[in-house]
């Protein structure tokens, strides 16, 4: 009797081994593997060791197998979290990872897989050739590139109204609806000890600028959807996630509305976060996302070339709606000749020059585009904002780590 | 242990233990597959960490089988080293994650923008 127990435990083990083992192959991305075989292989392993000690029943064997089987339960789960951690970190494809990512900024990731990056870094010199295939199929994908269909513009603080222009302007060129969103960050007044004071100062100063969106709508003729939204601002400012709508953002300030900062740090507490948000609203949004400076200005424009479908996006998405008027085009950035002609052929038919930067000139440390490249650029087309996206970090606003003392557009479509 | 009636269902059980260890020499080569095809460092030390479960479980049923009580404690010294072989990779995996970040920032610097520019050059 006590021998058929044994046995069906151990059957029972033994399938959830095999169930396990389907798991790991049968899973998409390491973390699901992960749950398939520490969860499914611990039990069944485990009881496998049961089944053998209530098989055997003597002492030494009971003592063995319930060390081991401890030693298991103890372990499998620590293992498992260093594994998960480095997984994550190793830039491992994660299915479902992508968009909101709460570990975004948290915990550094490599946006491209190890494997492929210590691949690149290896074998970069032979590589052009397969280089230049990828990116034909890359432009083939690029053609695709839905235009925008609504605008969608983030008010924030003072500098609404004439950010608020800006967007009414391109939306009247363009002849697209413009919403403006007027975000209040309810997750920052709870931070503070007085929320309902700090509520009451941020929807005080919406309310002073609120009419200015209004009469704007007047002077420009250009009818403006205001939403106002209490609660998750990023959320609110992403709107429902729709590829169509070009996101327009300032580049500094939060949905606190400028509160935070004439509180003073301390007003928030020593638990709260500085109110710091903006440059992750790029990633809830699918579509084209430009931080834009208050004035729009005529001048070069850079881009940050790297071969990825976001740039293409990007340079695609800024000729092709005149985005910025455009003296000249500096591409920065290794790059093969297929690339280097396509975008000769796509400024040509935009009307813009374009100029080619070597990519060995001397980059300053911590920031993405060279001095030659960055001087006089208006507004920079990069493939991802520079991470991690934080408003202020290191002691430099987010600007700076694109070119020093460098400020203008930049635009993302990650 | 060694009466008659106890060396009967031994004989009953001798070919189901047979069979679990076939089965869960299966679950092994499964395992192994996933292990030599990747795709990534992440996914083959899963692979190794399942496969240490496996062949504790293997252990106790050999044990079983062969009535050899030592391959019990072959499995708990394999669960024991399993463990540090596991913390060691993960280990292992952040530092090579640190290095690629660091690789062309040349020294100081934020290692996130490094990391950002060196994506942008080498693709």
């Amino acid at each position: 009797m006590i021998d058929l127990i044994a046995l069906a435990i151990m059957f029972l083990g033994v399938a959830f081994l095999i169930l396990a083992s389907v798991g790991l192959i049968r899973f998409d991305d390491p973390l699901q593997r992960m749950h398939a075989a520490t969860k499914a292989g611990t039990l069944g392993a485990g009881l496998v060791l049961i089944g053998t000690m209530v098989s055997k029943g003597t002492g030494d064997v009971t003592l063995t197998g319930g060390l081991t089987l401890v030693f298991l339960l103890l372990t499998v789960p620590v293992a498992g979290h260093l594994l998960a951690r480095a997984a994550y970190m190793s830039g491992a494809q994660l299915v479902g990872v992508g968009k909101d990512d709460p570990l975004n900024g948290v915990l550094a990731r490599l946006d491209v897989p190890l494997e492929t990056a210590s691949q690149q870094l290896a074998f970069e010199p032979t590589s052009s050739q397969t280089v230049a295939s990828h990116v034909g199929a890359q432009a083939v994908a690029v053609e695709h590139v839905p235009s925008p269909e609504r605008v969608r513009f983030a008010a924030i603080g003072n500098t609404a109204p004439t950010l608020g222009r800006r967007a009414a302007g391109f939306a009247a060129r363009t002849a697209l609806p413009l919403t403006a969103v007027v975000a209040v960050d309810t997750s920052y007044a709870d931070a503070t000890e007085n929320s309902a004071e700090t509520m009451r100062q941020m929807r005080d100063t919406v309310s002073h600028w609120l009419p200015d969106l209004r009469s704007l709508s007047d002077e420009l003729g250009v009818p403006i959807d205001l939403v106002y939204e209490e609660g998750d601002a990023a959320a609110a400012m992403a709107g429902v996630g729709d590829v169509r709508e070009f996101l327009i953002l300032p580049i500094d300030g939060w949905a606190d509305h400028g509160v935070g900062e004439a509180a003073g740090p301390s007003a928030t507490g020593s638990s709260a976060k500085d109110p710091d948000g903006l440059l992750r609203v790029c990633d809830l949004h699918p579509g084209p996302v430009l931080y834009a400076v208050e004035s729009q200005q005529m001048g070069p424009v850079a881009i940050l070339f790297d071969g990825s479908p976001e740039v293409w996006r990007g340079l695609d998405f800024a000729l092709r709606e005149g985005l910025w008027t455009i003296s000249d085009l500096r591409v920065f950035g290794s790059i093969d000749a297929a690339a280097r002609e396509l975008i000769e052929t796509k400024a040509s038919n935009a009307g813009v020059p374009v100029r080619f930067l070597d990519a060995d000139l001397p980059v300053e440390d911590g920031t993405l585009f060279p001095h030659e490249v960055a001087d006089g650029v208006v507004a920079v087309i990069l493939p991802d904002l520079p991470s991690p996206k934080h408003i202020r970090w290191n002691g430099l606003f987010w600007q700076d780590r694109i070119a020093r003392n460098w400020q203008g557009d930049v635009l993302v479509w990650t | 242990m060694i009466d008659a009636d106890s060396t009967l269902v031994d004989q009953i059980m001798d070919p189901f233990i047979t069979i679990m260890l076939i089965a869960v020499m299966g679950a092994l080569a499964v395992a192994a597959y996933r292990l030599l095809s990747g795709p990534g460092y992440a996914d083959r030390f899963i692979a190794v960490d399942m496969m240490t479960g496996l062949v504790v479980a293997a252990c106790a049923l050999t044990a079983l089988a062969t009535e050899r009580t030592e391959f019990l404690d072959v499995g708990f010294g394999l669960a024991l080293i399993a463990f540090v072989a596991t913390a060691a990779f993960a280990a292992f995996l952040e530092r090579k994650v640190a290095a690629t970040q660091n690789g062309s920032g040349a020294g100081n610097g934020s290692d996130e923008t490094a990391h950002e520019h060196a994506s942008g050059a080498s693709s």
